[in-house]
């Protein structure tokens, strides 16, 4: 069901080798597994509202890895495939949503018990995802570290790590690019 | 917006941030005058006024890997997730079943995020190792570390119930239960103290009521008191615990067992009043309030309040840590000295050697000696565990394997240390819920070192040198993580078998002074391995296995073993000692008793050390019941080993014997606090509380008893106390709850507890088929002993029922199919002459074992008094009846004696004894396996009559 070590580490392989349509096919992999698991947890009455959106991220980097931890450098490429992968989820969801509401359809994704449970993102994930397409414009690395870290749950270091700069970077970035998007949200 | 724009505003923004709050108007102000662009300039001033969001915004969606278990997943194996129960800082707490054992645990997992971050790990394996360093019943029980998917979880046990916090947002709490509640939290943290912890946060969402016990969670925060080595975990002067009930110390940064006892006392007070009294202003105010001003806290106590908690609570919650008392014991002790005097005298006893000093003085000293010990070895101090690891023999001649025992035989001569016992390995291994058979190895030692509280641990590695062998030893020092602090080796070279016990006594003696213990005593006590074991090696090595098998629990695999040791060295008295104990456990007690007498004569003649002298003259005394005698030889050991866990509990069962039942509760509860609740002191605490009647107490020590897994001995106590307090449903439960029990011995105490209880509630019927069914079955175990034990109980109530031929064919069988154990003769003796057969009673006496003792004269009279009384002598009945009564144990219900004055036509005495009887529960139960059904029941008939 879930993709395995064994395929996810031949991807990331090739990915550290160069190639780029490796990253597309992991990509693809993940994003599958992400919306396999969320649509299994969703049927599952009992944890319904125990379900969050990096805890998906989580558990997929688990399942894969579970036995066998990756080194930090595959563990931060891995993370942040994910935290996209997490961000194109919750944002089609989100769509997905408005347009039943506005078309009054309401049978094929019950995905709202997952973000009623933190009433905090419901409304801002799909903000922030388009704040951050504006931000990505000007400054597309800030866009970048606010994804890892708000739809992935990457720690500064990780990040870093994976972006190959400083930490005190990612922490000035973010300062940054938080304040913006909090001005953004709140406008 | 262009990125060159962005880049731009990114510096301007920095710049302005880096200024404090109250500079940046004016910063913004001169970068207005100095950038042209008026619209950069205002994106800026947006940007700063959100710079400082609340801290929630854009927080990682959350992904605490914890929350990734749901119910019926399954942790490492075994541990099956049931419900999430809070969900904290670092982590989550789940309910969940351990599959292996089928109990309910609590699981706190660490989340990923954290598990990452090695500071607050180190925090948390620090909050198991010193949680595990403490067995309380006040204190939250640590099983387990492990790790689930690259994060960290330790398993605990799950309490049932609502935090303090909880529960004071509902009101103040009742009186009557504040102070049981305070004496708890302070029982816990006394504990604590003792194992050199300090809580460091102690709060009411720290503190959990699971029903009416408080228990004591979170010593994440918590260290060892004065420990250099952790000052790096915390930096100096960095705000440790909740403002809220903070010691005003605490505010500079500094903390001792101290500031625990005030922020206790805070509790308390808080606990009674309806609301928090301090004004808001948040708790940083409030604590600096209290650090400068006095406050006198009485006036927030309600007039209930008793006043020597009232005076105690106020000089806990003194600014100045020196005016508060030392820590949580003497926070008890104050409390209960004007109440109880016995206590303080006999804690001073129990302790020993140390003189009596001022309070001033013992902080001035304190300071300086713990300083001073700290700086040298944290570990050394009297009274430390030392534990001998099974040695490692590579000679290729097993008859060496019994080098342990000597080396653990030599060690336990020392007055400082503590030798643990062995026997204590296959309890320990279960408890850690490792594989028993399997040998363990230098891990599992320090792991078992670090579970059992040792300071130093032993290794041993004997192998051939040349013409002798060489012996390598290892003594580790442990602290409170599995690796050792410290390690010492020596290698001694023996050129033959006897100058194998010079090594070992060389070794021992190193091993001593490197832990501190003084010369005096390292000469006073300093006999040689093969003085106080055996000069065979052979028969030491057959001893050790023999130690091995019954640890293992083979306890019948040992005796040929043990018997094996004793042909090879006839005066082996440690092997004799041991032998009688496995022979007495089995119901053979006239061997046994032959064993212990001919180690005690062994012991007597210097054969052994000074410590297993007195522990073999105090056990036998002890066992024929002669409580006089043992109560002196008893309180020499307490005083010659202040530090020997054992002595203490066992002079306090002598006094009890003596119906000494006050200094009896004080002792068995100062060794609690001392050393750590076991299964046999709790045990023996519970049977000291339960013959003063003092029931509310004994339930916490039944949990204590549970926590130490000594499951069937808990619900055994439950049982009787349910019964003590007529609630016969209750104890039927626990009863049937035993006699459920996949262990046909416990399963069948369980019937014959049951038909105790059944008879002591008038349900003669119900108690003689229990009885009837429990024979069958017993018999089908292949449980003859216990099985002729409720032939006699069942005989002696058919014998009640009038039914007298049967009475009499029951005490019969009872006496063919159980070996004839002295208290079967005793029972069946009795039957058979109050149903007529005197005759056949006088040929039962005959066989009574020829035993000297109190035991065991006391049942001579008996069988003499009730044949006289069947004789129609009630005179000369009434004389050797009273004598037995006089040499018999105090709690005994002796319904002989009132049985006899009765038929002598004493009617008032036999009143005052059956009233005695049928006022004093606890009689029956204090040694149940010696009871007759219904006797208190018959008591009561008799005395409405």
């Amino acid at each position: 069901m879930v993709s395995t070590r064994g395929e996810v580490s031949q991807l990331l392989e090739l990915i550290h080798e160069g190639d780029r349509s490796a990253e597309g096919r992991l990509f693809d992999l993940l994003y599958t597994d992400l919306r396999r698991m969320a649509a299994h947890q969703l049927r599952n009455e009992q944890s319904g509202h125990t379900l969050q959106p990096t805890a998906l991220v989580h558990e997929v980097y688990v399942r894969v890895f579970a036995h066998n931890p990756p080194e930090t450098r595959t563990r931060s490429h891995f993370m942040a495939l994910a935290a996209q992968g997490m961000r194109r989820f919750l944002v089609d969801h989100a769509r997905t949503r408005r347009a039943e509401k506005r078309g009054g359809r309401q049978e094929e994704l019950p995905l709202d018990r997952v973000f009623t449970y933190d009433a905090r993102k419901s409304g801002e994930f799909l903000a922030v995802h388009e704040a951050l397409e504006r931000l990505r414009q000007w400054d597309p690395r800030q866009s970048q570290i606010v994804e890892l870290r708000y739809f992935g749950g990457m720690s500064e270091e990780e990040i870093a790590e994976y972006l190959g700069i400083s930490s005190r970077t990612v922490k000035r970035d973010w300062a940054m690019a938080r304040a913006w998007l909090h001005a953004e949200l709140s406008a | 917006m262009t990125p060159e724009q962005w880049k731009k505003l990114q510096e301007l923004f920095e710049e302005v941030t880096q200024k404090p709050p109250q500079e940046r108007e004016t910063a913004l102000q001169r970068v207005a005058e100095a950038v042209p662009d008026p619209s950069l300039v205002e994106e800026l001033r947006r940007l700063i006024e959100h710079s400082e969001p609340d801290p929630e915004f854009l927080r990682p969606i959350q992904g605490l890997g914890a929350e990734t278990l749901r119910p019926g997943d399954v942790i490492a194996g075994r541990f099956e997730i049931v419900r999430l129960i809070s969900r904290g800082g670092m982590g989550a707490v789940f309910e969940a079943v351990d599959r292996k054992l089928g109990e309910p645990v609590a699981i706190k997992v660490i989340a990923p995020e954290y598990a990452r971050d090695r500071k607050l790990l180190e925090r948390f394996l620090r909050e198991v190792q010193i949680a595990r360093r403490v067995s309380h019943p006040n204190i939250c029980r640590i099983h387990d570390l492990g790790e689930h998917a690259g994060a960290p979880y330790l398993t605990m046990e799950l309490l049932e119930g609502e935090t303090l916090a909880t529960r004071l947002e509902h009101g103040p709490v009742p009186l009557e239960e504040w102070e049981n509640l305070a004496r708890q939290l302070f029982d816990g943290l006394a504990a604590a103290h003792a194992a050199g912890i300090v809580h460091r946060d102690l709060k009411p969402s720290n503190l959990m009521l699971a029903g009416p016990r408080l228990v004591i969670l979170d010593f994440g925060l918590a260290r060892p008191v004065l420990n250099q080595e952790d000052r790096g975990l915390t930096h100096s002067g960095m705000l440790v615990g909740t403002l809220d009930w903070m010691a005003p110390e605490q505010l500079m940064g500094e903390h001792d067992e101290r500031s625990d006892v005030y922020s206790a006392a805070l509790i308390l007070v808080r606990m009674l009043k309806q609301k928090p009294w301090e004004n808001s202003g948040g708790g940083l105010v409030n604590a600096l309030r209290r650090a400068t001003s006095d406050t006198d806290f009485r006036k927030f106590l309600p007039p209930g309040v008793p006043a020597r908690w009232r005076s105690v609570l106020q000089r806990c919650l003194e600014r100045e840590p020196a005016r508060r008392p030392a820590n949580a014991r003497t926070v008890l002790d104050l409390v209960a000295r004007p109440r109880n005097m016995a206590a303080v005298s006999v804690s001073r006893f129990v302790q020993g050697r140390a003189p009596r000093i001022s309070a001033a003085i013992a902080f001035f000293l304190a300071l300086i000696f713990v300083g001073f010990r700290y700086l040298r070895h944290p570990g050394f101090q009297t009274g430390s565990l030392i534990m001998v690891a099974a040695a490692n023999n590579a000679t290729g001649e097993t008859r060496f394997d019994g080098i342990t025992s000597a080396l653990r035989a030599d060690l336990a001569q020392s007055s400082d240390l503590n030798v643990w016992d062995n026997q204590r390995l296959g309890e320990a291994l279960r408890l850690m819920r490792s594989d028993r058979a399997s040998r363990p190895d230098a891990k599992k030692w320090r792991e078992i070192a670090l579970r059992e509280h040792a300071t130093f641990l032993v290794f041993s590695t004997l192998s051939p040198l040349g013409d002798g062998y060489a012996l390598e030893v290892r003594a580790e020092e442990i602290g409170s993580a599995p690796e050792p602090v410290e390690s010492w080796d020596r290698t001694l070279h023996a050129t033959g078998p006897n100058a194998l016990f010079d090594a070992v006594h060389e070794v021992a003696r190193w091993i001593r002074s490197t832990a501190g213990e003084n010369a005096v005593d390292l000469s006073a006590y300093n006999r040689a391995p093969q003085d106080i074991t055996t000069s065979s090696w052979e028969a030491l090595q057959l001893f050790d296995e023999a130690q091995g098998l019954s640890a293992a629990g083979s306890d019948t695999e040992a005796i040929p073993v043990l018997e094996r040791a004793l042909q090879l060295d006839p005066e082996f008295a440690m092997a004799r000692m041991r032998l009688g104990d496995i022979l007495n456990a089995q119901y053979r007690s006239e061997e046994g008793f032959a064993n212990w007498r001919q180690a005690v004569d062994l012991a007597r003649r210097q054969h052994l050390s000074e410590h297993e002298r007195l522990s073999i003259e105090s056990r036998y005394a002890l066992e024929i019941r002669d409580f006089r005698n043992a109560e002196p030889v008893l309180r020499e050991w307490v005083s010659k080993f202040p530090n020997d866990p054992l002595a203490p509990r066992l002079l306090a069962s002598a006094l009890l014997g003596q119906g000494h039942s006050d200094e009896a509760v004080a002792i068995a509860q100062s060794a609690q606090n001392r050393f750590g609740p076991t299964v046999f002191g709790t045990s023996i605490l519970i049977r000291a509380l339960a013959s003063q009647n003092r029931v509310a107490e004994i339930e916490p020590q039944i949990q204590a008893l549970e926590r130490l897994s000594a499951h069937s001995l808990a619900l055994m106590f439950r049982g009787m106390l349910a019964a003590m307090q007529e609630d016969y449903d209750s104890a039927a439960r626990a009863f049937r709850e035993l006699a459920a029990s996949p262990s046909a011995a416990v399963a069948s105490r369980g019937v014959g507890l049951l038909a105790i209880s059944e008879a002591d509630r008038g349900a003669l019927d119900v108690a003689r088929t229990i009885l009837r069914d429990g024979i069958t079955k017993d018999r089908a175990a292949g449980q003859e002993g216990l099985a002729s034990q409720k032939a006699v109980a069942l005989a002696f109530l058919e014998g009640q029922a009038g039914n007298k031929v049967s009475a009499r064919a029951l005490a019969e069988q009872a006496v063919s199919i159980g070996g004839a154990s002295p208290q079967v003769i005793l029972g069946s003796a009795t039957v058979l002459a109050r149903n007529g057969d005197a005759a056949g009673a006088a040929r039962l006496a005959k066989r009574f074992p020829s035993i000297a003792g109190p035991k065991f004269d006391v049942a001579r009279l008996r069988m003499d008094g009730e044949i006289a009384a069947a004789r129609g002598d009630y005179r000369k009945a009434v004389g050797l009846l009273e004598r037995a009564a006089q040499q018999d144990r105090a709690y005994d219900p002796r319904q002989y004696l009132a049985r006899a004055l009765d038929l002598a036509g004493d009617r008032d005495r036999a009143r005052l004894d059956y009233q005695r009887i049928a006022d004093t529960p606890w009689l029956i139960w204090d040694l149940v396996e010696e009871e007759w059904p219904g006797t208190r029941f018959f008591a009561k008939q008799h005395l409405k009559k």
